[in-house]
């Protein structure tokens, strides 16, 4: 596992941003795109956390792995979002790329049945199964990048599975 | 027995899924960049939806208050009828923005059969905060094709996505019902307090008691490799204007079974979207049904004036066909 140490020179520092930008940009816009269920939010949201993590570059003091100090920024982005009054009044569980094809195969509409529970769980919940099993961080350190304890990281995948479950019928995430 | 998803298996789906999104390879120069020469330089596609939330919150009479004029309201035949005021949301406040974060994360621990209303006292009265006020139980119903919600929504003529693709001219359908739901007058308050500048009680809900109080529907549909339709219906009554910005304009079109219908070609606050309209019902659509549980409930009576509809459209596709398409060329 990688880590971010204190930058020195500005060339240092933006070399530094490149190769986080690079290695993280997929992965971030990904979870972004399953927590807010739009293309075009997740985008946003992607770049308002290189943004801040631009402007945190020489804070940052290696507490924790830099992936779970990117994703912990990413998250806490997409709740400003998620909990902005506007974005509740409109329907985002729906996006063109959701709809299924009549082409699409097995796989792709298990995908996609996957992919669309995903995003209808409650956010709260969608966050911590994401950060869980998509980002394959640990309970810890979910705890840590939603400052939440332990138990209440552990309720929440739990809850999470229990619901994808239902909605899955005859599928659950393996705990 | 249920097939266990590893969580290999679950990232497998996920990125398969969203493997169209890809990433903007000029991201880190432009932040750099922009940051060398000061902050705002970098293009913040988010300030769009700003835009429409000011615009929303301003239709649904939220808390607000008016510095500058730089919004107008349109009538139906895309005129301008009125100079509309900046507004201030309190919401926009640090301190109350703060505190409500503070009080939403709270609750994000809470069980979900337990809601916020939370207020705000600017000394000249009390400001309900909607962006808590949404923390009620919420439902929904699904549907995967038009048959059955054409059943579900028997005695409502008026909807105009079916209208629009006669059948065996879509590809697919999704629809939904949400609902926004409470007790029906029983439910119990737990605790009353403040959190900095904002007031709030909380409540808890008796899950079997809770009865919608407020419904969205939303309609989605694929025609071709283009356009995708998403219908809403408003639960909105009287003025029809509404509420533009800048240099956006509006303009009355012909679409078939509607009354009133007005476009806009140019709108930014739609985002991801290509083209907005909005419609005035030619016969409001009352629910006379809760819709919910299948419990009748006398009161659960809702009526729906208005539809906004968001459309995108794919490929070479241009405004002329749409357009066509929904005057039922």
């Amino acid at each position: 596992m990688s880590n971010v140490t204190g930058p020195g020179t500005a060339q240092d520092r933006n070399r530094l941003f490149e190769r986080l930008v690079d290695q993280y940009q997929e992965p971030v816009l990904r979870l972004c795109y399953y927590c807010l269920c739009d293309k075009t939010q997740a985008e946003d949201a992607t770049q308002e956390t290189f943004l801040k993590l631009y402007r945190s570059l020489d804070n940052y003091r290696g507490g924790c792995s830099e992936k779970t100090w990117i994703m912990k920024i990413a998250a806490r982005v997409c709740y400003d979002i998620n909990h902005s009054g506007w974005f509740r009044l409109m329907n985002r569980h729906v996006t063109p790329e959701m709809l299924p094809c009549e082409a699409a195969a097995e796989e792709a509409r298990n995908d996609a049945e996957l992919a669309e529970s995903v995003m209808k769980l409650p956010f709260k919940l969608r966050e911590a199964i994401l950060l869980y099993y998509y980002q394959g961080m640990n309970v810890n350190e979910i705890a840590d990048a939603l400052n939440l304890s332990h138990s209440s990281v552990s309720g929440r995948l739990k809850r999470g599975r229990e619901k994808l479950k239902k909605m899955l019928e005859g599928r659950e995430l393996d705990e | 027995m249920n097939k266990k998803i590893s969580a290999e298996e679950f990232r497998g789906a996920l990125d398969r899924h969203a493997s169209d999104l890809k990433a903007n390879l000029l991201l880190a120069q432009g932040i750099i960049a922009s940051e060398a020469e000061g902050e705002g330089k970098v293009k913040r596609t988010w300030r769009k939806s700003l835009v429409l939330a000011l615009a929303m919150i301003l239709t649904l009479g939220t808390v607000a208050y008016g510095v500058t004029s730089i919004y107008r309201t349109v009538n139906w035949k895309g005129e301008t009828e009125a100079d509309v005021q900046e507004p201030v949301l309190v919401e926009g406040d640090p301190q109350v923005a703060g505190a409500l974060v503070e009080l939403g994360r709270e609750m994000a621990d809470k069980p979900e059969n337990e809601f916020v209303t939370a207020w705000y006292d600017d000394g000249t009265g009390k400001n309900e905060l909607d962006v808590l006020n949404t923390e009620a139980y919420p439902a929904k119903k699904v549907f995967r094709n038009v048959e059955d919600f054409l059943d579900y929504m028997s005695g409502v003529e008026t909807l105009t996505a079916p209208s629009w693709f006669p059948e065996g001219e879509y590809e697919s359908f999704l629809a939904e019902v949400s609902f926004a739901c409470r007790a029906s007058g029983n439910y119990e308050l737990i605790e009353s307090g403040k959190a900095g500048p904002i007031c709030y009680n909380r409540f808890r809900l008796a899950e079997e008691d809770a009865v919608p109080y407020e419904y969205l529907v939303n309609i989605t549909m694929r025609h071709g490799n283009g356009y995708v339709i998403q219908s809403t219906l408003w639960p909105e009554e009287g003025e029809a204007a509404t509420v533009l910005s800048g240099e956006e304009t509006a303009q009355a079109v012909t679409v078939k079974g509607m009354e009133d219908a007005v476009l806009f070609p140019d709108r930014a606050s739609t985002a991801d979207m290509d083209l907005a309209m909005r419609r005035a019902l030619k016969n409001p659509v009352t629910l006379k049904r809760p819709y919910y549980r299948d419990a009748p409930q006398e009161d659960d009576v809702k009526e729906f004036t208005d539809e906004h509809i968001y459309i995108w459209k794919g490929g070479d596709k241009d405004l002329e066909d749409v357009l066509k398409l929904f005057a039922g060329e």
